[in-house]
């Protein structure tokens, strides 16, 4: 078996291609899990739109942005009042303008009345599954959530 | 459809810009060159105050594949390293294992759009900016309080998918990430091309499989080839650039090298802020070990080239959160934060679930190469030693949770360091495969 492994490979010692050989076997064992996790996941969304997936990713804030997107126009600016960085709802919100209000989340009615014709939207946590968020409507509209 | 013709018409242009000077190179070069070129070069275009529209934009690569596709059917491309005559079944077995991962890759990308944090906050939304925008010279990137993380952060990888976005004519960030699976496959070719260089095919495959079979790749977390973020790519340009350089320095009397190892320093610098310090590692090692002349004109050639960017970094906001390095940090944190990083690093080393047991082979085949006392090679030991410790120093200046900073970067940046060790202890068998050849 070793004088074979040496014919076929000349260029390198015998233990140097074993070493590799085993190297490889660990890494086919050990991306298992992400290929099974991987394939599962494809077989959900393949028939999927985008704003679907989406959802699935952000099961409870993405339904919040889309509302927040249907009563903000485009042109307008958004306070975010927001502990936890980083604000990745800016992604989805683009491109409305969303400028840094405050980490605390009790500060929502302080910066509303710093910015009143702007927007105030909080956003609490960055868990997937709980992340929500609320948006403020300027001070002469009445306060709702989505 | 519109996304699988943007997709092509993306990678053609890549691909062909690449390939008018440097014909000669494997696919892997060619394509980074044109990545480098082509992002940089939309950079220059808005540094110049002019906007890129959807529809002009489409136009012009239009014309511009249709004038190639001319141009190329009257031209014959040399190929320095010959085609495998056939391919055994061992090449066979470790190609096929190596498109399985690669098909992996695919339904990665297809699955789900851009959703790890960095892809998304880092280079997700500068892409949407730059597609709506037109330019990166608008408030949202220079203003501060606009909610834009590290506006002055290298932008190749969001002129990158802000190309494929222009030609689909909307933000279709479901498809995008194949486009990084592509950075992926250049990568592999590139890498294998060189290892062929030294070792027959079956071998050359057989350690480029033991690196792109790494689980970390396909894990779901940003060290995931198709995660979106700038680190697979910084990786891939990082490699064009100690590769060429690895050239040079064999053969200083080509100065060919060191023109790709240019083109490949701009893409470096252009991808990742670590891209600047790196790079001028591996051309001042270049020449503190050659002495040659036309490193430093070429070393000035590149710097001149990346002023335009330098300039207008130096005139973006840092991110208004994220605190500065300081060597007072460093200093604060002394021998504890020292120790505390070589124990993280040990961990994150040993995490089987990312990296199998590649840094254990790696001091493991330096020793069955040191048993027939071989040179170990100067420049690229040399090279990963100061990576190294630019790297530990960079953490450990980072005024943050320190235990949370390197869980979150460092996992990712041995991606950038990894082809380096393997290529070190590839070398180290060289001399054996010379002396037979001599023999």
């Amino acid at each position: 078996m070793l004088a074979r492994i040496k014919t076929v490979y000349s260029d390198l010692p015998v233990a140097a291609i074993v070493l590799l050989w085993m190297g490889l076997a660990v890494n086919l064992y050990n991306v298992i899990p992400s290929a099974a996790w991987s394939i599962s996941i494809f077989r959900r969304t393949w028939t999927m739109s985008l704003q679907e997936k989406y959802a699935l990713l952000y099961p409870a804030l993405y339904p919040d942005l889309e509302k927040i997107k249907q009563r903000v126009s485009e042109k307008d600016t958004l306070w975010l009042v927001s502990p936890k960085e980083p604000w990745h709802i800016n992604y989805y919100l683009y491109p409305r303008t969303l400028r840094w209000g405050s980490p605390r989340m009790d500060d929502v009615e302080a910066i509303r009345q710093a910015h009143p014709s702007d927007w105030v939207i909080s956003h609490n946590t960055l868990d997937p599954q709980k992340d929500r968020a609320w948006v403020y409507p300027p001070l002469n509209e009445k306060r709702s959530q989505p | 459809m519109r996304s699988l013709i943007a997709f092509f018409g993306q990678n053609l242009v890549y691909l062909s810009v690449g390939s008018i000077f440097f014909a000669d190179l494997s696919l892997g070069w060619r394509y980074g060159i044109g990545v480098a070129a082509v992002n940089y070069g939309f950079f220059l275009w808005n540094a110049l105050g002019l906007r890129i529209a959807s529809g002009p934009l489409r136009g012009v690569t239009a014309v511009y594949l249709l004038v190639y596709a001319l141009l190329f059917s009257l031209r014959r491309h040399r190929h320095r390293i010959p085609p495998a005559k056939f391919i055994d079944w061992h090449s066979g077995l470790y190609l096929f294992l190596l498109s399985v991962y690669g098909l992996l890759a695919v339904i990665q990308a297809m699955a789900l759009p851009l959703y790890h944090l960095d892809a998304i906050i880092g280079f997700g939304l500068k892409s949407k900016l730059l597609i709506h925008a037109g330019t990166f010279k608008f408030p949202y990137f220079y203003e501060r309080g606009i909610i834009n993380p590290v506006p002055n952060y290298p932008l190749l990888v969001p002129y990158g998918q802000a190309f494929f976005y222009w030609l689909v004519g909307a933000v279709r960030d479901d498809n995008v990430r194949i486009w990084h699976a592509v950075i992926g496959a250049a990568w592999l070719s590139m890498i294998v091309a060189e290892l062929r260089r030294h070792f027959t095919l079956r071998t050359s495959l057989l350690w480029a499989a033991l690196f792109f079979t790494l689980p970390g790749l396909y894990r779901d977390n940003e060290t995931q080839l198709v995660s979106g973020i700038s680190d697979i790519p910084f990786a891939f340009f990082w490699t064009g650039v100690f590769l060429s350089g690895l050239r040079y320095w064999k053969n200083p009397r080509q100065i060919r090298p060191l023109t790709v190892m240019i083109l490949f320093s701009i893409g470096c610098v252009f991808t990742k802020s670590n891209g600047t310090i790196l790079t001028a590692l591996a051309w001042g090692l270049l020449y503190a070990q050659r002495r040659k002349p036309e490193i430093l004109k070429m070393a000035l050639l590149l710097g001149l080239l990346l002023v335009p960017w330098f300039v207008i970094q130096s005139g973006l906001p840092h991110d208004f959160t994220t605190p500065r390095l300081s060597f007072d940090t460093m200093a604060a944190r002394g021998w504890q934060g020292l120790v505390f990083y070589s124990r993280a690093m040990i961990r994150i080393l040993f995490d089987r679930a990312t990296w199998g047991i590649f840094w254990v082979l790696m001091p493991a085949l330096f020793m069955v190469s040191m048993r027939d006392h071989r040179p170990i090679n100067n420049y690229l030991a040399l090279l990963l030693a100061l990576q190294l410790i630019v790297y530990g120093a960079i953490i450990l200046m980072e005024p943050v949770d320190l235990g949370a900073f390197i869980g979150a970067q460092m996992p990712r940046w041995m991606f950038h360091v990894a082809p380096l060790a393997l290529f070190l202890i590839s070398e180290s068998f060289v001399p054996l495969i010379s002396q037979k050849e001599i023999a």
